[in-house]
């Protein structure tokens, strides 16, 4: 169920009257329900999945908490951080590690046994993923941490636990939420609040811009090219490579965006997932503010304990922990080598930036600090930009072709006669850059959507309804047409 | 205590009072810009929409070309109208298919029957794809003023009906098109003679071969293309089914082309492959790409296909 279809609309709008209008002590028992509605809509099949890790992670959290310091606590957090990753490892890289067999298996054939015959690997059965299924085995091992370290009580009650890991606000593209943080609020009764429900709309609204207008508008002209990228040379895969980072930005926090409003409205304020992170001026600013669930859970769990355990090797302790982190972080976003790739691609910038770091500062001082912010901007964008043609390749021979190719200035911007895909998606962006600079630069100046008069802020979010309504991608039906 | 004090006291009364005050903003907005927007899209005189404009609503041509691009590249208007003295228009539209046909013949037959109608299909022409539905937008601003039209479009889902509340929506990423369809911009570069577009590529590279797979028949276009058959025999038009020259080897028929052949049988309608055709297969030159012919090649097919149908 998408959030901007129509039938999720429809299933929000009758959840969130209902849940108004029930006492405060039934609401999260109201939220639990539509949220099995919610994920039993997208596979009824695979509920099982998520009700194993909530079961699981339950029992194993209560154990935990009782067996205290004691090996016992050990046994228990163990064999649940490892069911927990055994589902994840099962149903979201199975599909990765058996075609890997496959490939490793006719290569050994072909060079062993000089047989030309190929094993054909789609006699495999593909596992489907569930839906979610990252972010609750996330959130369900962040938990048991937590616990494990003391740092917070095991959650009692089954209802809330399982309320906690399903709100469907949050499972579609996270954030990555906190037992800590969202457990408390979800056992306050919520009393209808003008302020929540008025800013939570806005989120929403400012959500369905950045999908409709902004990141469906770039997945024409991305997909066009780069799904045929054979096809295409120069400027538009450069143009390609430039969009798929803003068309993933926009879709990404566009639903990040959506799920903070959702919940906003349901009175539950939930992590932030981005901060305006393409106006970053390095790249370890910019995984400060990308995907922020994502990089702090990582942050708790893997990278400090890492750097910890190493910090007899001085700052090495720290270039370690970015490789083994950024590996691992890049492999979390998908099955398949690109994926490390990317990731790996992610620590060697970091550790140069983390190397480097005194010399840069002292070459800073020397230059004017606009300059120093634009070069830093264009920097991080590029770095990313060129990391990503990994990350949305389906081979690395594939992303290394792209990227050859990319140094042959061939090729026209406009792929079809019709250029108008391409000025609404300059038109997006140039709404979506000059709304991030407002808020990243003059927070204090001059607000449409904050004016003190009524009818400005109200023209300001009508006139968004009026760009979606033009120029946003509201169904499958529009395409890029392009004959090779 | 005003009305206002009291509205505000009341945080679901003062709630639902801005929600509909934001609403009639949003409204009058909304209405405003659609009328003009529509003002705009009807008087248009070139362009795709225009296209489709005239096809649906001023076509009075006695011969009509009916399919996607390889329709609208593909035949040559002014050749059928030399050699049969007939008038003609090719009311091909790139990345439409059958859906969209059957929606632009009911909206012709309700105003006249053409004489004679060419419809070309596409090997895949009934595959399951919910993109060929979807596309069926480009026909939303006639969705109220043609029942004809408005029963097709119904078939993109059951929604449709919500979103057609809004005056701007049918006319969703027209803007460019309207404003260059408005203007003389695109006349120069666009020149589009009878619904028909000249391309001029040469194809240089091999001929390749396919092999085509399996696949599951959408039986709702199946349907469709019978309807269509149907409605032209009731209006008492002659069709003629083409599926025209592709510059590869195919080894086995296209599912779909099969299938379309299995029922112009049936319902004793003329069906031309030119797939596999021993000439087109020779002649690279003729073609812009493997799916498309060239100004030269167009010429060439259509002299051909008036040869092998009416001309004989």
């Amino acid at each position: 169920m998408l959030y901007t279809s129509i039938i999720f609309v429809l299933f929000f709008l009758s959840v969130s009257i209902l849940y108004y209008l029930l006492p405060g002590k039934f609401q999260w028992l109201w939220l639990l329900i539509s949220s099995l509605l919610f994920y039993v809509y997208s596979n009824p099949a695979y509920i099982f999945v998520p009700a194993f890790i909530i079961l699981t992670t339950y029992y194993a959290g209560i154990q935990i908490e009782k067996a205290g310091s004691s090996k016992k606590a050990f046994k228990y957090y163990l064999i649940a951080v490892i069911a927990n990753i055994a589902v994840l490892v099962f149903f979201k890289y199975s599909n990765f590690f058996t075609s890997t067999a496959f490939d490793f298996l006719n290569f050994s054939r072909q060079h062993l046994f000089k047989t030309t015959e190929i094993i054909n690997n789609s006699l495999l059965v593909k596992v489907f993923v569930p839906l979610g299924i990252s972010y609750i085995t996330f959130q369900a091992i962040g938990y048991l941490i937590e616990i494990k370290r003391g740092n917070h009580t095991a959650e009692k009650s089954l209802g809330h636990f399982s309320a906690y890991l399903l709100f469907f606000p949050k499972i579609t593209a996270g954030p990555i939420e906190r037992a800590h943080h969202f457990l408390p609020q979800l056992k306050q009764a919520k009393i209808f609040e003008n302020e929540n429900v008025s800013a939570g709309l806005k989120l929403i609204l400012w959500g369905f811009f950045k999908k409709l207008v902004i990141a469906d508008r770039l997945a024409l002209y991305v997909s066009a090219v780069l799904d045929k990228s054979e096809n295409f040379s120069g400027i538009p895969l450069l143009l390609a490579a430039i969009f798929y980072v803003i068309q993933l930005y926009a879709d990404f926090s566009g639903y990040a965006d959506m799920a903070v409003g959702f919940a906003k409205i349901f009175g539950f304020d939930i992590i932030q997932n981005f901060n305006r992170p393409l106006l970053s001026k390095s790249v370890t600013e910019f995984w400060r503010k990308w995907h922020i669930s994502l990089s702090s859970w990582f942050t708790d769990y893997f990278y400090t304990p890492i750097v910890i355990a190493k910090r007899d090797w001085g700052k090495w302790s720290v270039v370690y922990a970015f490789i083994i982190t950024f590996v691992v972080l890049g492999f979390w976003h998908g099955a398949n080598w690109t994926f490390m790739v990317f990731g790996a691609l992610q620590a060697l910038i970091l550790t140069m930036e983390f190397l480097t770091r005194k010399i840069r500062k002292g070459f800073r001082k020397k230059i004017p600090g606009f300059i120093n912010t634009i070069a830093g901007i264009a920097f991080t964008f590029a770095y990313f930009a060129f990391s990503l043609i990994f990350f949305r390749a389906n081979s690395i021979s594939e992303a290394m072709t792209i990227i050859q190719k990319i140094g042959i200035s061939k090729g026209s911007v406009f792929i079809e006669s019709n250029p108008s895909s391409l000025i609404y998606s300059f038109l997006g962006i140039l709404v979506l850059l000059l709304v991030e600079m407002k808020l990243e630069y003059y927070k204090g100046s001059f607000s449409f959507f904050y004016h003190r008069h009524w009818l400005v802020r109200n023209l300001s979010y009508a006139a968004l309804v009026i760009i979606i309504l033009l120029i946003g991608v509201l169904d499958g039906g529009q395409f890029i047409y392009v004959q090779f | 205590m005003t009305l206002t004090d009291k509205i505000k006291k009341n945080k679901y009364f003062f709630f639902t009072f801005k929600l509909i005050r934001f609403l009639i903003i949003l409204f009058l907005l909304d209405f405003s810009i659609g009328q003009g927007l529509k003002h705009f899209y009807f008087k248009q005189q070139i362009g795709r929409q225009y296209r489709a404009l005239y096809s649906l609503e001023k076509t009075n041509e006695d011969i009509l070309i009916f399919g996607s691009s390889r329709a609208y590249n593909n035949y040559v208007p002014d050749v059928f109208e030399a050699r049969l003295k007939q008038t003609c228009y090719n009311t091909g539209s790139a990345g439409q298919f059958i859906l969209y046909d059957y929606a632009s013949l009911k909206a012709i037959l309700n105003r006249y029957a053409p004489k004679l109608i060419f419809l070309d299909l596409i090997p895949g022409e009934f595959r399951i794809e919910n993109d060929s539905y979807q596309r069926l937008s480009f026909l939303l601003p006639f969705y109220n003023k043609d029942t004809a039209i408005r029963s097709v479009v119904n078939l993109k889902g059951p929604f449709k009906k919500f979103k057609l509340y809004s005056s701007i929506y049918p006319y969703n990423s027209t803007l460019v098109e309207l404003a260059a369809g408005n203007t003389a911009y695109y006349k120069s570069r666009n020149a589009v003679e009878k619904g028909y577009k000249a391309i001029t590529g040469i194809w240089n590279s091999p001929i390749s071969t396919e092999t085509p797979q399996p696949y599951p028949l959408d039986t709702l276009k199946i349907n469709i293309f019978k309807s269509f058959i149907r409605d032209c025999q009731k209006a008492g038009t002659k069709l003629i089914v083409v599926c025209s020259p592709t510059y590869m080897n195919v080894n086995s028929g296209d599912y779909s082309i099969l299938a379309a052949e299995k029922i112009a049988k049936e319902q004793n309608v003329l069906l031309l492959d030119f797939t596999n055709d021993a000439f087109f297969n020779s002649h690279p030159e003729l073609f812009d790409e493997p799916l498309h012919l060239n100004k030269k090649g167009s010429q060439v097919f259509t002299n051909i296909l008036i040869d092998k149908t009416i001309g004989k």
